[in-house]
């Protein structure tokens, strides 16, 4: 079963609807781009990173889990801006991503993936009329969840059998034989689809 | 769409996670863990074409986006799309549509090796860089400069996936894009 980022609660963020916190967040994008006040900047990201605690009950470790996924970004940023432009302008560079990257996480961790769908559902009815069509999204976001564990043990299994046969197993011997059952897995999972009226819901108003 | 379509579709994007989720390869002289994850990309134009494999890729993305983390190391949530390696992501959808054209009708490993570079690394790679100069503030030259330390990993999967697509289509000769 995968787990998604969303950390269950029941705080101010938490009940904050989906879409309005995406509004917030791409307000803060745009907002970001006109602040060049290195104070000014420092202050938002303490407010940021203060409000997974205060708005969202989280505590300070989501806040170190989102910072250290670019951790390595960042100390190449620090490095060549340092070297190149100096070091105000690394350290408004690294903040400013802070920001984002916290802010962004701040959504992720608190909206549910049915609310986080639901507003792409909504999204994506705007784009009807080019013939996109937003439930059958849904329902391939839903396939895919559930076959991210399906293929793994498929891999799983390759693996395991090549080790029992004393073979060296990598990803490269094992990914032919993984994705030749993964291929029959797609065909029997289509099949089953179409079986249940698939292609008719395709033709349906 | 049919419904061998959207299986598909949902299939590559979760093979990709899975190669992400999969212990990195081990790459002499490269000090960057190197995860099969973008061989994703590649195999996703080779074996199911361009259109195909390209909206494999945005698929990916959108659960990525909804807050699963299923990109390597774990990573995932809008915050992926904030981050300096934003510009990589993009390309993924483009990257695999490109490879799949380049690609198609093509059975021998040459012309197929040649797609993965030009989809799965030049591509990727066209988009990455200009991101990553963007967001951290430092120079195109500079970000490429850092970019090539990607280089022999992704050459390595280049031709691994080459290798796959070719067993496979005759494995597989149900498979044409």
């Amino acid at each position: 079963m995968i787990t998604g980022l969303y950390i269950p609660g029941d705080s101010l963020l938490h009940r904050c609807p989906a879409g309005v916190k995406l509004i917030a967040l791409v307000l803060i994008g745009i907002g970001l781009i006109a602040i060049d006040n290195l104070f000014l900047l420092c202050a938002l990201a303490v407010v940021v990173a203060a409000s997974y605690s205060a708005f969202a009950g989280l505590g300070v470790a989501p806040v170190w889990q989102a910072t250290r996924a670019v951790l390595v970004w960042l100390a190449l940023i620090v490095l060549a801006q340092a070297l190149l432009a100096g070091v105000e302008a690394a350290a408004e560079t690294v903040v400013r991503l802070l920001i984002l990257i916290w802010s962004a996480a701040l959504v992720s961790y608190t909206s549910r993936l049915s609310d986080m769908a639901a507003v792409l559902e909504r999204g994506l009815a705007a784009f009807k009329p080019l013939g996109v069509q937003p439930e059958k999204t849904a329902f391939m976001i839903a396939l895919t969840l559930r076959l991210v564990p399906a293929i793994f043990a498929i891999a799983r299994d390759v693996r395991d059998a090549q080790r029992a046969r004393g073979v060296d197993a990598s990803v490269v011997t094992a990914i032919v034989p993984a994705l030749t059952r993964i291929m029959a897995h797609a065909d029997a999972v289509s099949d089953a689809l179409t079986a249940r009226g698939y292609e008719r819901w395709d033709t349906a108003p | 769409m049919t419904a061998r379509d959207t299986v598909l579709i949902a299939t590559f994007a979760a093979l990709t996670a899975v190669l992400g989720l999969l212990p990195p390869l081990p790459v002499p002289l490269v000090p960057v863990p190197i995860t099969a994850q973008t061989m994703g990309v590649m195999l996703a134009g080779l074996m199911i074409g361009p259109r195909r494999g390209g909206l494999a890729m945005l698929l990916l993305l959108g659960v990525v986006a909804l807050g699963i983390p299923l990109l390597a190391g774990g990573r995932g949530g809008l915050a992926v799309f904030a981050g300096p390696s934003a510009g990589y992501l993009i390309g993924w959808p483009i990257g695999a549509f490109v490879t799949g054209m380049l690609a198609r009708g093509a059975t021998s490993p040459a012309p197929l090796f040649a797609a993965c570079l030009a989809g799965g690394i030049g591509v990727v790679y066209a988009c990455g860089i200009p991101g990553v100069a963007l967001i951290s503030g430092i120079s195109v030259p500079t970000a490429a400069l850092a970019s090539a330390a990607f280089l022999p990993g992704d050459l390595i999967k280049a031709g691994v996936a080459t290798a796959v697509a070719v067993t496979l289509r005759r494995a597989y000769p149900r498979l044409t894009p």
